[in-house]
């Protein structure tokens, strides 16, 4: 079905919300071994996407390719193959973090022993190594969002689609996650991540696609999409809404 | 600034109801229920009015005290108390605590319930129709009720939330013990006087009676009964306690949502690190395995999950009380069965109580059958052991331990049946409740309606589907046979434990067709 050599492939993918589509027959490859950034303004349905990406959530039409297997046919088969942080969804809160991540392992069919080792690597790795045994409801916002990494890594999974992974993380953990991601792709792996950071997607990222208004407006190599300039100046190119540095009048100014 | 808030809770009660039509049906269901109780409530007064004095003032002093009574008592049981204008979420903003509590207070009577309880209050009028001077009182003094009512319900929930806020067994050991503390000196008394019998027991229901007019509950009520009685010296005393008790409640709600109100600073993180896996450590490592102990966890650490088991000890007491009141052995058999319904009961919806944290089962392939299975096994591990040790408590209290394979197929028949009910209804039904972490009587506009006529359908099927397996044993304790008894556990255990699996596979299929629906319709409830 799906062309060898894409982790992931969307073709197509609708999804309206009341009469306003989020996302609009929106279509795009990412290569077997990338490190993939998708960006785009808030609004712009690179959520949305992500979860009919995954299986979260039905899309109205079209379909979602993970490895070749389709999300929507077989979603046992291509959720074992993801590891997801999904935006705006809740954790299992009142267990802790180090629970949480046992959960998650154990949903997968994990063994114990398995499980253990890899919860004492994860822990360790994301600087957590004081609140594995708190509850995550306790956790800071940061905090949350790398025992949520912890979760979607805990089964060794081959597409990792990361939603917002470095939003509210602190600069050190940030490096540190982005040293396991570098060495997921090395591995083989494929990485999808959703960010606002331009200049963070700039480095880290191989592939980029700029999304908006639910339509992908430009995706290839980071190079390519750049072009001479930065991606954040291309991003305001192509997406536009800049204001030329305006304030209100009102607002104090020192 | 009164006003702006008030504009704002309409504003969110409109945007709520519009994006959700079911709880716009049932917002509408309630307020045609609301009605037709109002309009009978209101011919009861009528007919009142008939009446001599004395009864008059029985009727309306009972009734009364009963309003405000439901209205303390009720949003502690159901998810009645809307709390858009969340003092916490207000914090932010130049707010007099003055001002949020008129805010507050217009917001409950501005509602269903409160506009029934404040037309049923000038409603008192009517029944005194044959004294003018006390019909013009009753107006008066039903405007003081209701506004004790008001005050009383936003008081006992900041309280209670406050309370069971956080997480822990213990705060809801607490508040059980304060129920107990309210409940236990009125039932002692009542029991006191009991045992003597007839012409005795009415007599200290007279004498309840009285006492409930001069009680807080009753006292605002009595006053026009009291001036048509020509007691207007009772009637002054009666005003005082009234405006005393409103006065009351008013500083305590002031205080409480001071305290609510102060915004507390996270303390410095412990660190603790990690090693105590509790149940997940126990339970199998598979997905079952896994949905099995975190539930299992949540019935205790979940403060929505755990004030359900105030029921386990507390329904079982009331019901040894009536017992001993009337002395029917027949009315202490459905304790057991009570437990047995109520605690699958309270999570007929369960998957509500997840939220949008079931997006991990989603997104981890879960099948159906191991998250309804897993679910299942955690609330028998709890429902189970309670409901035996209920029943067996039971039988030797009132000394039928002969009866008890008879009284445990009828208590384990209905625990069966209901796992098996509820694993379908939590499959389908997603009702909005107050996310973790939240005060656990808060609620949103039309969620009580919701939940309950949910549960009463939910009770109708396990009803019928309960009368082929306890039939056996009803018959049993009716004549008393233990051959029968033990014939009649058999049954219950085999034809329940089928109905359980039967529940439960077929929940699963449903969720595997549906789990991404259930999802994103969790996530539109996730206000």
């Amino acid at each position: 079905m799906s062309p060898v050599g894409n982790a992931i492939e969307l073709r197509g993918l609708t999804k309206r919300f009341g009469g306003t589509a989020a996302v609009d027959d929106l279509s795009l490859a990412v290569p077997q071994g990338s490190f993939y950034g998708l960006v785009g303004p808030n609004g712009a349905g690179k959520t949305t996407t992500l979860s009919m990406a995954t299986g979260l959530l039905r899309p109205d039409a079209g379909e979602a390719f993970i490895e070749g297997v389709d999300v929507w046919r077989h979603p046992l088969e291509a959720k074992r193959l993801i590891g997801n942080l999904a935006d705006g969804v809740d954790l299992y809160d009142r267990l802790t973090g180090e629970q949480l991540i046992t959960f998650s392992g154990q949903l997968f069919g994990l063994d114990r022993a398995v499980i253990a080792e890899r919860v004492a690597d994860l822990v360790r790795l994301l600087d957590l190594e004081g609140a594995a045994g708190r509850l995550v409801s306790d956790y800071s916002a940061g905090m949350t969002k790398k025992i949520a990494l912890a979760a979607a890594l805990v089964h060794s999974p081959r597409v990792l689609v990361l939603d917002e992974p470095f939003e509210s993380v602190d600069p050190v953990s940030a490096a540190n996650i982005r040293d396991i991601l570098d060495g997921f792709v090395k591995g083989g792996g494929t990485v999808i991540v959703s960010s606002h950071s331009m200049d963070l997607v700039q480095r880290m990222c191989d592939h980029v696609a700029i999304v908006a208004a639910g339509r992908v407006l430009l995706a290839g190599t980071v190079d390519d999409v750049r072009g001479d300039g930065d991606l954040e100046t291309r991003f305001l190119e192509l997406v536009g809404g800049r204001r030329s540095g305006e304030s209100p009048a009102w607002l104090l100014r020192s | 600034m009164v006003a702006a808030l008030l504009r704002l809770r309409f504003r969110v009660l409109a945007n709520t109801l519009g994006r959700n039509s079911l709880q716009l049906a049932a917002v509408v269901i309630g307020g045609i229920s609301t009605l037709l109780l109002l309009v009978f409530v209101l011919g009861v007064l009528l007919l009142a009015s008939t009446q001599a004095p004395e009864a008059t003032q029985v009727v309306v002093v009972v009734g009364g005290s009963v309003v405000v009574l439901g209205w303390l008592v009720v949003p502690l049981m159901f998810d009645g108390v809307d709390r858009t204008l969340d003092p916490v979420k207000l914090a932010r903003f130049p707010l007099r605590t003055s001002q949020l509590m008129v805010a507050m207070f217009l917001v409950g009577v501005a509602w269903i319930p409160g506009g029934a309880t404040v037309l049923a209050a000038l409603g008192t009028g009517l029944a005194w129709s044959s004294h003018p001077a006390s019909a013009a009182l009753a107006v008066v003094t039903g405007l003081v009720g209701v506004a004790t009512c008001i005050v009383g319900s936003r008081l006992t929930t900041t309280v209670a939330g406050a309370l069971l806020g956080g997480r822990g067994a213990v705060r809801v050991g607490i508040a059980a013990l304060i129920v107990a503390a309210i409940a236990l000196p009125i039932a002692s008394t009542v029991l006191r006087d009991a045992p003597s019998g007839g012409r005795a027991l009415f007599a200290a229901i007279t004498s309840v009676i009285e006492g409930l007019g001069w009680s807080p509950f009753g006292a605002v009520w009595s006053i026009p009964g009291r001036v048509a009685l020509g007691d207007l010296s009772g009637a002054a005393l009666a005003s005082v306690i009234a405006l005393a008790t409103l006065a009351v409640l008013v500083l305590l709600w002031r205080a409480a949502l001071g305290l609510s109100l102060r915004v507390r600073g996270d303390g410095p993180a412990r660190a603790i690190s990690g090693g105590r896996l509790g149940p997940l450590g126990v339970f199998p490592s598979t997905p079952t395995g896994a949905i099995a102990a975190r539930s299992l966890i949540y019935w205790f650490r979940d403060a929505r999950l755990t004030r359900q088991l105030i029921l386990i000890p507390v329904l079982p007491a009331l019901i040894l009380v009536w017992w001993m009141l009337i002395g029917i052995d027949a009315i202490t058999f459905v304790a057991g069965p009570i437990v047995a319904t109520l605690l699958p009961l309270s999570v007929f919806a369960g998957l509500s109580y997840d939220g949008t944290a079931f997006a991990a089962e989603v997104a981890a392939g879960v099948r159906g059958l191991h998250d309804r299975l897993g679910r299942a096994a955690a609330l028998l591990l709890i429902a189970g052991p309670a409901v035996l040790l209920v029943q067996v408590v039971i039988a030797v209290i009132i000394g039928r331990v002969g009866d008890l394979p008879a009284l445990l197929a009828l208590a384990l028949g209905t625990l069966l049946v209901s796992v098996g009910v509820v694993s379908v209804s939590s499959a389908r039904f997603v009702v909005p409740v107050p996310r973790a972490g939240r005060n656990p009587f808060s609620s949103q506009p039309g969620a009580a309606t919701v939940s309950i006529v949910g549960s009463y359908a939910v009770t109708a099927v396990t009803g019928l589907l309960l009368l082929p397996v306890a039939a056996l044993a009803i018959v049993s304790l009716v004549i008393g046979s233990p051959l029968l008894g033990w014939l009649s556990l058999a049954v219950s255990l085999i034809l329940g434990a089928a109905i359980a699996v039967g529940g439960v596979v077929l929940g699963g299929r449903i969720l595997d067709a549906s789990g991404p629906a259930v999802l994103a319709r969790l996530r539109l409830i996730r206000a």
